[in-house]
């Protein structure tokens, strides 16, 4: 709601004619102004208090250079900025709609389409925002706006310009409102934060917006932040897929939760909601789709974490530990019995059965086209070699692709950074060369987490994988694969399920049923019986499709 | 012209940004007919693609296969209505997001429109006519971050030309 200008408020900033009063808040005023060529425009004055610090300024200058790198995906584009003013202020494209707060005060909690339009639409832009390395820092409801109908954040970047000032960095003038601030922004050292607290803001605001009230809501700031860093969230209201999605982003350890860009492959890997909200809104599948693909220039959603698991590493309990436990003794085992299939599981002996027939189910219809590679892995390409690393080697030969473990057992060969989401399929040309060796395929592989697929002579395993922590899912003897032979590899992932195919015979079904492990990565490599020596396998003739 | 080609990307592609009507996609229902992409990695094929990368001591090229069309020839391939922003445009693109490496034969012929210049523009075309060497056509795809709009001579799934379409 717009009010008139005050007395003492400025009448023009620059070329910039101010009109009326948009808002106020912790770090100025918001003005409706006019251009020059009569573009209607929000400028963001800062208060003048702020304008005296030189390192105030230095930051708003820094800050306002990135934020004008972000893409206007479901954002509004920041359009000028002149931090050497007297009172130095931004302007912003102006969105003339109500806010997400507005509308559910007015109007109660979103239907399922809007909800779903909302998730999409916040996520899009915090990838596009994350993308452009800048972390928003203060996502909540009164940060999106609704542009005919489309939802657009403001206010990204620059609440780090006050946040890292030291003169504002007392708790009780933390930028961001409570309700909606990740576990690790209480520390006391809040400029360590990552772009993992945007997603948590995230998963607050759908919460909100399906909800009408917030996942740790209390009586107090106070009480609200002792449930952020105590509680789990209460998301009961939530439609199913979304809330599980949701329940992710609002993990306290900022390193279980999705990086934005993950969050939307899950998205758009998700139900028939999405599908839908997707088909009606196609300004949505497009920005989306753009901040899909414009992912190989982003680098700030990125979390710290290993590529290579080493045998030194210490293994971590985490919460995946028990899902996946859960997963091997119960879905794996209804899976195989609804299949009648001899499988053997962690612990059993092997058994020799053979796999008479699996039937793999036609592709999910995807609204989003997903990503896929093909390389012939004979030359760099999409992968890389590598030829002086102790802990192994990745050489490209006219055969393909050689791998080679090094000191360790096992040695990952860097590839692709693709996301793949939903129904894929992953093959390749698969040669064991040397005994006791085993061509490995990761996929929805996060560089923590992820499905392994192990194949091995006499033995095909898949395994669910948490740092060190390995449950198998399922291990099939096989005669199939044979060491010396060059064997294609094929894995069928259809909704929750994986078909392991070598060369034309199926070879087993597992199932992928961790919720959190929904879209990632798909990486080769080898590993070895330490008893034996190095291992030593080649890849060639990788497919990776989305589908 | 550098700077115009992200503008032009940008306003296909971000529909949030877009006030007024949504641009449908080009399949957005099961009516309308779906891209199909060229299969640049066998046979001989004449196409437009997104180079992605160029190792000229590997000889290999990554690609992704593009549907590259003028704005009006794009709605009519599409079924898109005659109101919808991209028909008026000079050009625009829809994407496989499929990358592919590709040999590279050795005297690939790699050919530049020389930062626009009409002698260095194929008549009709708009694909570059100047040679220029491996390391030039390397330093180009740099300058443009990784994504060059490129006309794709293959034969028998090796890259045998590889021209700079000029996009004004």
């Amino acid at each position: 709601m717009s009010k008139p200008l005050r007395p003492g408020d400025p009448q023009q900033l620059g070329e910039y004619e101010l009109l009326e009063r948009l808002g106020e808040g912790g770090m100025g005023s918001v003005f409706l102004a006019r251009r020059p060529d009569g573009r209607l425009v929000a400028v963001k004055v800062i208060r003048p208090e702020f304008a005296y610090e030189d390192e105030f300024r230095a930051r708003f200058r820094s800050e306002v250079n990135r934020a004008r790198q972000v893409p206007p995906f479901c954002t509004a584009e920041v359009l000028d900025a002149d931090p050497e003013h007297p009172t130095p202020f931004l302007v912003v494209e102006y969105v003339d709609g109500p806010s997400l707060a507005e509308v559910v005060q007015e109007q109660g909690p979103l239907t399922a389409g809007n909800l779903h339009s909302v998730a999409i639409g916040v996520a899009t832009a915090i990838a596009a925002i994350h993308g452009a390395g800048v972390i928003h820092r203060d996502l909540k409801p009164r940060n999106v706006l609704f542009s005919l109908g489309t939802p657009k954040v403001i206010d990204f970047g620059i609440a780090r310009a006050l946040e890292v000032t030291s003169q504002h960095t007392r708790t009780d003038q933390m930028v961001g409102t409570v309700a909606y601030m990740a576990p690790e922004r209480f520390d006391s050292d809040s400029r360590t934060t990552g772009p993992a607290a945007d997603v948590f803001a995230w998963g607050a605001v759908v919460t909100y917006a399906g909800t009408g009230r917030t996942p740790f809501a209390a009586d107090s700031p106070a009480a609200t932040a002792a449930r952020i860093l105590t509680q789990p969230p209460e998301l009961s209201g939530l439609p199913a897929p979304l809330r599980d999605l949701v329940a992710l982003t609002l993990a306290k350890d900022p390193v279980e939760r999705p990086t934005a860009h993950e969050l939307l492959d899950m998205l758009l890997a998700a139900g028939p909601q999405e599908t839908m909200t997707l088909a009606q809104r196609p300004e949505l599948r497009h920005a989306a789709e753009a901040v899909q693909h414009s992912r190989r220039h982003s680098a700030g959603d990125r979390q710290p974490r290993r590529r290579t698991r080493t045998l030194t590493d210490v293994p971590r309990p985490r919460r995946r530990r028990r899902l996946a436990t859960l997963i091997a003794g119960g879905a794996a085992a209804t899976v195989l019995s609804l299949l009648g299939m001899h499988y053997l599981t962690s612990g059993s002996t092997p058994d020799t059965t053979a796999v008479a027939q699996l039937s793999v189910a036609p592709p999910a219809p995807r609204q989003v086209r997903g990503p896929s590679v093909i390389d012939p892995l004979d030359r760099p390409g999409q992968w890389q070699s590598v030829t002086d690393d102790s802990s192994g080697s990745c050489v490209f030969t006219a055969d393909g692709l050689r791998m080679r473990t090094g000191e360790s057992s096992e040695h990952q060969c860097p590839g692709p950074e693709d996301t793949f989401a939903g129904d894929q399929t992953i093959a390749a040309d698969v040669t064991v060369v040397d005994p006791g060796s085993c061509a490995l395929v990761w996929f929805r592989y996060t560089g923590r987490s992820g499905y392994l697929l192990s194949a091995c002579p006499g033995l095909v395993r898949m395994d669910l994988v948490d740092d060190n922590d390995e449950v198998t899912l399922t291990r099939v003897v096989t005669q199939e694969f044979r060491p010396g032979a060059r064997h294609r590899l094929r894995i069928d992932l259809r909704g929750q399920v994986a078909t392991v195919t070598i060369g034309d015979a199926p070879v087993f079904q597992a199932p992928v049923t961790d919720k959190s492990l929904v879209a990632g990565k798909v990486v080769f490599g080898v590993s070895s019986d330490p008893e034996q020596g190095r291992g030593t396998v080649l890849f060639a003739g990788a497919e990776i499709r989305s589908l | 012209m550098r700077r115009l080609l992200p503008l032009i990307a940008l306003a296909v592609l971000a529909g949030c940004s877009t006030p007024g009507k949504p641009q449908p996609g080009p399949s957005p229902s099961a009516a309308a007919p779906q891209p199909s992409f060229a299969d640049v990695s066998r046979g001989d094929t004449d196409s437009v693609v997104r180079l992605r990368a160029y190792d000229p001591a590997a000889r290999s090229a990554v690609v992704e296969p593009t549907v590259f069309m003028q704005g009006p020839d794009f709605c009519t391939a599409f079924r898109l209505p005659e109101d919808d922003p991209r028909c008026d445009q000079e050009w625009t693109t829809e994407d496989s997001h499929t990358k592919v490496t590709l040999p590279v034969e050795e005297d690939v012929r790699l050919l530049s429109h020389g930062a626009g210049d009409p002698a260095c523009i194929g008549q009709g075309t708009g694909a570059g006519t100047c040679p220029v060497t491996p390391e030039t056509f390397g330093m180009m795809l740099r300058r443009d971050g990784g994504d060059l709009l490129v006309k794709l001579r293959t034969e028998d799934g090796r890259v045998v030309e590889m021209a700079e379409l000029y996009t004004p």
